[in-house]
């Protein structure tokens, strides 16, 4: 009776051990991926915001007014804006202010038919635009960074 | 009774763009004397759905909003009276600072 029990108990304990290991690799494997597929999708942003950047300094700078260059540029930041609204990038948590301010660098001033006018690359409205797109990047990656390249689970990848 | 919603996309434009009315059909101005200030006037609160657009350009929103101020209506009015809804928080921080700072258009916000 008690090699029975001994033997089913045995039997039990092996396959909690089977199980529990497979949910651990199943873990940390999902956790790669998603890991992966944000940093990719990280990286595509990043340089999105970077390309908003060298357009909206060339629209600024140009001669003359562009609306199809601004429509480009307000669609793309809005782009930029909604990627980082939705699944799976929300989970960054960028703060709103930062692409806030981003948005209000290039379509705040300057930007409209009216009150265009060519800027010099030494004009406050210039360095607006560099401070706007390094926050963002900046943010993107220190959110990214904190959520994942500091997560406990780091410490048992390679 | 439930609360009108003007939905920016489909009432307005899908392509809002321009500060004043001279730079173009669906400009924050035109918005905003169509739209917002015939509500606001008449003291009916109204959803303002901002989703379904190609984007808004920050002289557009100010001129909607900020403006509001500009034309005598006090932040508490604007605020009791338009709900903001969109999936993108960082346009209706956007828009609440605009109301905030309504009547230093120029101030950095």
């Amino acid at each position: 009776m008690c090699d029975v029990r001994y033997t089913i108990l045995n039997q039990i304990g092996t396959w909690l051990v089977v199980v529990t290991g497979w949910l651990v690799v199943h873990f940390f494997t999902v956790m790669r991926e998603r890991q992966k597929e944000i940093r990719e999708l990280k990286s595509r942003l990043v340089e999105r915001v970077l390309e908003i950047e060298k357009r909206s300094i060339c629209f600024h700078q140009a001669q003359s007014y562009s609306y199809e260059n601004g429509a480009w540029l307000v669609a793309e930041i809005d782009r930029v804006s909604k990627t980082l609204s939705r699944r799976p990038l929300s989970s960054l948590a960028v703060r709103p202010e930062v692409i806030k301010r981003f948005r209000q660098s290039i379509t705040r001033r300057n930007f409209d038919f009216t009150s265009f006018v060519p800027q010099l690359s030494n004009s406050e409205l210039i360095f607006a635009i560099f401070a706007g797109a390094l926050d963002l990047t900046e943010e993107l990656e220190k959110a990214y960074e904190s959520r994942y390249l500091d997560s406990w689970w780091q410490l048992f990848r390679d | 009774m439930s609360t009108r919603v003007i939905k920016v996309a489909g009432d307005f434009s899908r392509y809002p763009a321009g500060r004043y009315k001279n730079d173009g059909p669906y400009s924050g101005e035109a918005f905003r004397d169509n739209f917002l200030l015939p509500a606001v006037s008449a003291g009916e609160q109204v959803v303002i759905d901002l989703d379904g657009v190609r984007g808004y350009g920050s002289s557009f929103l100010e001129e909607a909003f900020g403006g509001l101020v500009r034309k005598g209506f006090s932040q508490a009015t604007i605020k009791s009276l338009l709900l903001l809804r969109s999936i993108d928080k960082s346009l209706i921080e956007e828009v609440e600072d605009y109301i905030q700072h309504g009547a230093e258009p120029d101030q950095d916000v």
